[in-house]
């Protein structure tokens, strides 16, 4: 099967379908779309990530859209009740829609990532939608610098475990001297990179031509039209 | 045309060392905010993991001083956390797109001409609102009037925060 599609319909199809999630607000204008694209994510997104991560993210997340439907809307006719807690429709409700909005999101973003590489993604936005060079060359260039920084990362770790200083990056005390080391190495390797690109023509660099969209872009853009329809749709109907 | 800004290959260059250092962090952010939220609260969540979501802008303009820096790299930042684990999917790029243009107006309120620690905090602390708005829209975080004005509040404090260390590393490597 040879279906020709561009990479950033892709992108324009993750991006739509994201756009059903900040507009929809009720679980049956958001169920079909979130199964779509929540099943498709999971069977093409397992193959190039790490899904282990993921969907350890993914746990936490939904505790996390509970403990916001407890916050927030816990609200109407009581469901459960124990001495410490009382759960009400409203937190359900609530619980039900964000957890689809996060999987409809995911869903559209592991699809996309799962059927495209980077490189060509980055490539095809330039070419096709027109994104400006020296945003690409930049966004490439963060993707090859990436390998580099996490090595960096590692060393400067194990270097700070073996003085006993602390560890975790996130910690306000540690960030800026886990920073430092890792901006300064990268800072030397970017102002070579950066004239090295330069000296090879960067400024010169003509756009590249777009592509003609074939049978699969329309495909692509018909899934993505039917699930506006079903979002807009079934509320109106149920 | 004589306002367009130049970005030279250096300048990308540095950008994309702001963004993929900002979109790792942006990445470890989450597992920190559910945490967070889970021991401390809404509050405390925002106050302890908000900011690291907004480095992005100040870590780019420190480094590479020029108008729509701290824009691009918030929303670069964004982009890459997408990309390497997309837990927020694409609604990330909207989030690094909402913030990094209320980062960018911290750095146009000095008429670009600082690029300091202050300037870092102040765009850090811009942030904040954009980001409680966007929440409020996808993730229904809609509380009473005082509630909303403490979680922006949090969110703007922890931006200070956080701005201010993120351009501190970025001032001292430029120095």
């Amino acid at each position: 099967m040879l279906l020709k599609y561009r990479e950033s319909s892709l992108f324009i199809y993750a991006l739509g379908v994201s756009v059903i999630a900040f507009v929809s607000n009720s679980v049956g204008a958001l169920l079909i779309p979130s199964l779509i694209n929540g099943a498709l994510g999971l069977m093409l997104g397992s193959k190039r990530l790490p899904m282990k991560l993921l969907l350890t993210l993914l746990v936490f997340s939904t505790w996390g859209a509970f403990l916001n439907g407890l916050y927030f809307h816990n609200t109407g006719e009581i469901v459960v009740s124990t001495r410490v807690l009382t759960i009400r429709s409203g937190a359900i409700e609530s619980f039900l829609t964000v957890n689809l909005r996060f999987f409809l999101i995911v869903g559209a973003t592991l699809t996309m990532l799962g059927l495209v590489n980077i490189r060509d993604l980055i490539k095809s936005l330039e070419r096709d939608l027109r994104m400006p060079s020296g945003l690409a060359f930049s966004i490439a260039y963060a993707f090859r610098l990436f390998p580099l920084l996490s090595r960096d990362l590692s060393e400067v770790l194990i270097a700070r475990r073996e003085r006993r200083v602390g560890t975790n990056v996130i910690n306000p005390k540690n960030l800026r001297s886990v920073l430092l080391p890792i901006l300064n190495l990268s800072y030397e390797r970017a102002v070579w990179g950066g004239i090295s690109a330069e000296l090879r023509g960067l400024s010169f660099r003509k756009s590249l031509k777009g592509r003609p969209l074939g049978p699969g872009d329309l495909i692509i853009m018909l899934a993505l039209t039917v699930q506006w329809l079903i979002s807009y749709l079934v509320p109106l109907l149920v | 045309m004589g306002h367009v800004i130049k970005f030279t290959g250096v300048d990308l260059a540095l950008l994309a060392v702001a963004s993929v250092v900002s979109g790792v962090i942006f990445t470890a952010t989450w597992t920190v905010y559910y945490t967070s939220e889970a021991l401390v609260g809404p509050i405390g969540a925002r106050v302890i993991s908000y900011g690291l979501w907004f480095i992005g802008a100040p870590l780019a303009a420190s480094l590479v001083r020029k108008p729509i820096s701290a824009l691009l790299g918030e929303l670069i930042g964004a982009l890459v956390e997408t990309l390497i684990a997309p837990l927020g999917g694409i609604t990330n790029v909207i989030y690094g797109f909402a913030q990094g243009l209320a980062s960018e107006l911290g750095y146009l309120m000095f008429r670009y001409k600082r690029w300091g620690i202050v300037q870092g905090a102040v765009a850090g602390a811009l942030a904040g609102p954009p980001c409680v708005a966007l929440d409020a829209l996808l993730f229904g975080e809609i509380g009473g009037v005082a509630e909303m004005c403490l979680w922006v509040l949090a969110a703007c404090i922890s931006g200070a925060i956080y701005g201010a260390i993120a351009s501190s590393a970025g001032v001292s490597v430029r120095k």
